[in-house]
């Protein structure tokens, strides 16, 4: 692709992006003024909103950035950009990305380009949705607790959250520093994007310590590299009891397609996931606290909206939303004296047996697969009011980021889909695996 | 003095670093206009990571915990985040390494910690600015035990400190470090000041706290468990009017950080200064002048070859206050001195020793070696004959014969080897030759063909 084709197609992307009613993105880019050359040259991209993109507006989706412009671009940005990427903008999310359904946004939930009404996933709402829509080729998002594998599975494009520490949350806004980190999106059929962009962005940053280690991913090249024949499945059989009939129901055929060419299939219960999803809240509302402590309303918020430290911080606080508000409040009772050795100190060892238990099935497998999400998604404000059944969504996706291991999903049904587990660094296998499902021609929309 | 007085101190050292803690901004904050010296990690913008520690400040740590007798960690050292709200305090978490060493003593005063962590910036109330050019700067923490009585105590911990720093070479001059001190006298609550800056201001904080601390309990009134902040104008400490505790701070290891290996991390420890002290107060040098030698290795480095010219005392004295008076004078910094000097400075040095020399020519030849002149003619003219070659060389072949092991270490590069031998020499001849004639004949047998090369 000429550059001069690239800047039209980002014009046009740009074009319609402005006249879409879908709320994906809180912040529009200029034109590029020039696009370099690159494995990923010409791919129009959307950025969630809680990363540094410099000299961009960066809102996290709340009141308290509502005027903040990054000084300085994210590592997963600045390389996506020299790799060839336009940035169409900075998509909208859940406050902080606290959420699990774009709802919990200050500027409007993004909407679900598949599902008119339901909720388009959460918290990287707006990646999702702005691929589905057509209007980016792929995005960059953040998952904490899968929070690009929910709105992904829910306008059925594919994401993958990748090993931790493979992929450098330098200029990521911090949610849950030891569970998040940058997380690409893609639409269906576009597995070569996917490997691309995670190519692009995997390996050592010396600006992000726990990226010390890793290597860089060689997914493209692998991309060709599933072998039916050769390889083994492990079935959550207790997290698919737990799904609707209809996610359950489209997983079963996504299974029966890998049974057809000769994947092995085994069905296991995991006897950790009961404690997946406490130990994941706990230890996030503990982290969360901790990196929202500098939003005081003296660094960031209104200026002269309070005399007195105290008005300023009481402020500050008003221009959170409620669900940011109740992490904070739980998170600081955690770590108090009083929460540390009854919910801390106990999440912790909870996180160990979890990650002990699929790091051991993992020894004896390729994959571990469940749903996504155990349900399509629900209706806008369904759950609103009711965050104890928002939580429970998460169900599924949490153990990947309690064990640090990389998971993608793809598109099993509409607003449904497949999740794939494998072991530390076994990230271009997943995406080998998604190549594998489309080479083989899956379907996933019923026919 | 009042009775059952305890006195703990928490040292924050400055160590000499180029670069802050956790970034590569410079640590210079004393020399900058406000805010020039920060970036997205010192400044705690949303989504900045911390770099890995600063090396060379844990270099230090080590450094300062082996001189002390402390005993490193052996498990990883994981960097904690210490929660406060502060206007002064980017992310208002501090990041606050766990102990790197425990135990050991300063002054024979049982210490309980060392760790680093960062400064947070500087906020000045009256204007509500804040400058983060200090935010990140490194600091080490060495925490004692309650285990001193009197302000005298703490001040002589805290000379023996400085020492070490200056020693070591690991000190920022122009502030070493800042120090908070806690006292607690019989039948009161403890109670710490904060933010002293100096040494004297330490010794006053204490005073004021003890002789306050007594008044109230003789009066029958209570001292309570508190903070105080010390008005360095005023000598006296004023209450900062509320309570910390460490339970509010909700201290949790910092998923940011890798814990560091200390075992990765190797220094070299210089002999022990206070070994080096002792050793020369026995040999009848004042404690001041030992401390102004031990204090700079140049210095120190001058005094072992004069004193293996003239003895231990004479050779304080004239390193400690003949020359470092000449170098305060012109404002001159110890590298000043060269071996050129060197050699000027050690017949001088001799000939006085020796007798041979009155003062006010020694001081006037001191300072016109100082001017970069020739001193040894004049020096001859004023003590008498110099030694010819012959002479020197005689004694230059029994000395090399002797000292083994200089000479050993001066072929492996060592030039305080040369001066040594120059100066064992020099000592035999009685002072009576020129340094430069003494090096040249040790050189051309020591170093073979080293006569062609110096022409
Ligand atoms: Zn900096």
């Amino acid at each position: 692709m000429s550059s001069s084709h690239a800047r039209r197609l980002f014009s046009s992307r740009l074009r319609n992006a402005r006249m879409s009613q879908g709320n994906t993105f809180i912040t529009l880019s200029d034109e590029p003024a020039e696009v370099p050359e690159g494995p990923l040259h010409g791919v129009v991209l959307g950025i969630k909103d809680n990363f540094a993109v410099e000299g961009m507006r960066m809102t996290c989706a709340s009141r308290i950035l509502d005027s903040y412009t990054a000084p300085f671009d994210a590592t997963a940005v600045s390389r996506l950009k020299s790799a060839g990427c336009m940035i169409l903008g900075k998509n909208n999310m859940d406050e902080f990305a606290c959420g699990s359904s774009g709802e919990n946004s200050a500027y409007g939930p993004a909407l679900n380009p598949l599902l008119p009404g339901r909720v388009a996933g959460g918290s990287s709402s707006g990646s999702a949705a702005s691929v589905a829509e057509g209007l980016a080729d792929a995005a960059m998002g953040s998952d904490t607790g899968g929070s690009v594998r929910c709105p992904s599975a829910y306008c059925s494009v594919i994401g993958l959250k990748p090993t931790y520490g493979r992929v450098s949350r330098y200029g990521l806004v911090d949610l849950s520093m030891s569970l998040e980190g940058p997380a690409p999106m893609a639409a269906w059929g576009a597995e070569l994007t996917l490997a691309r962009m995670m190519d692009a962005v995997s390996g050592p940053d010396a600006r992000d310590q726990t990226t010390a280690f890793s290597t860089r991913t060689d997914a493209e090249r692998r991309i060709d590299s599933f072998e039916p024949r050769a390889t083994k499945v492990i079935l959550v059989q207790n997290a698919v009891e737990q799904c609707s009939a209809e996610v359950a129901g489209a997983f079963e055929r996504a299974i029966s397609f890998l049974a057809e060419r000769g994947v092995s299939i085994e069905r296991r219960r995991m006897s950790s996931l009961r404690l997946a999803l406490p130990a994941y809240y706990l230890l996030m509302y503990s982290e969360f606290a901790s990196a929202m402590q500098r939003f005081d309303g003296l660094k960031y918020g209104r200026r002269g909206a309070g005399f007195t430290p105290a008005e300023a911080m009481a402020d500050a606080r008003s221009l959170l939303g409620p669900e940011v508000r109740r992490r904070i409040l739980l998170g600081t009772y955690v770590t108090s004296r009083e929460g540390w050795s009854t919910w801390y100190e106990r999440a912790l060892s909870a996180r160990e047996q979890v990650s002990a238990e699929l790091t051991s099935m993992l020894q004896e497998c390729d994959y571990i697969a469940m749903p996504t999400m155990p349900a399509a998604p629900f209706a806008l404000g369904e759950r609103a009011s009711d965050p104890v059944s928002m939580y429970a969504a998460d169900i599924l996706t949490v153990p990947a980021n309690l064990s640090g291991i990389p998971a993608g999903t793809l598109p099993v049904g509409t607003g449904t889909g497949l999740q794939l587990l494998a072991g530390r660094n076994g990230d271009e296998s997943i995406i080998a695996a998604m190549h594998f499902f489309n080479r083989e021609g899956w379907k996933w929309r019923r026919e | 003095m009042a009775e059952g007085v305890k006195i703990g101190l928490e040292v924050h050292i400055y160590p000499r670093t180029v670069s802050k803690m956790y970034c590569s901004c410079s640590s210079d904050f004393l020399n900058a206009s406000p805010n020039s010296r920060i970036c997205p990690v010192c400044s705690g913008q949303p989504g900045s990571k911390p770099m890995p520690p600063n090396r060379r400040c844990i270099e230090a740590g080590l450094m300062i915990a082996a001189a002390l007798g402390m005993s490193a960690a052996g498990a990883p050292v994981r960097t904690l985040r210490k929660h406060y709200f502060y206007p002064d305090l980017p992310s208002n978490y501090q990041r606050t390494a766990e102990p790197m060493a425990t135990g050991g003593s300063l002054h024979g005063f049982a210490l309980g910690e060392i760790h680093w962590e960062e400064d947070p910036g500087q906020y000045d109330m009256a204007k509500g600015r804040v400058d983060l050019n200090r935010s990140g700067v490194p600091l080490l923490e060495l925490v004692t035990e309650p285990s001193m009585h009197r302000p005298q105590d703490a001040m002589d911990a805290l000379d023996d400190l400085l020492l070490l720093l200056q020693y070591l070479e690991i000190d920022r001059r122009e502030l070493p470090f800042k120090v908070d001190t806690n006292v607690s006298v019989a039948g009161g609550e403890r109670v710490e000041v904060k933010n002293i800056n100096s040494v004297n201001g330490v010794v006053r904080a204490l005073e004021f706290e003890i002789s306050r601390q007594s008044s109230l309990l003789e009066g029958g009134g209570r001292v309570e468990m508190e903070t105080r902040h010390f008005d360095e104008i005023g000598g006296r400490t004023v209450s900062m009017r509320y309570k910390e505790t460490s339970e509010g701070y909700r201290y949790m290891a910092d998923p940011d950080m890798l814990p560091v290996d200390l075992k990765s991390v190797s220094v070299s420890c210089p002999e022990n200064p206070f070994a080096i002290l002792a050793r020369m107060k026995d040999g009848g040098v004042r404690e001041e002048d030992a401390r102004v030698i031990i204090s700079d290795r140049r210095l120190l480095s001058v005094y072992d070859s004069a004193a293996a010219v003239t003895g231990a005392r004479f050779a304080s004295v004239f390193v400690a206050r003949d020359i470092v008076g000449e170098l305060n004078f012109r404002k001159l910094p110890s590298c000043f001195i060269d071996g050129t000097l060197i050699g000027q400075l050690l017949p001088l040095a001799s000939a006085v020793h020796g007798g041979r020399l009155s003062n006010s020519n020694a001081s006037k030849l001191l300072r016109s070696a100082f001017d970069g002149r020739d001193i040894a003619p004049e020096l001859a003219k004023m003590e008498g004959v110099f030694a010819g070659r012959d002479a020197i060389s005689a004694v230059a072949d029994e000395v090399i014969a002797s000292e083994k092991e200089a000479v050993a270490r001066y072929r492996k590069g060592s030039s305080g080897s040369l001066n040594f031998l120059v100066g064992l020499c020099m000592k035999k001849l009685g002072g009576k030759a020129k340094a430069g004639e003494i090096i040249a004949v040790l050189r051309s047998r020591l170093d073979g063909a080293g006569d062609q090369e110096m022409k």
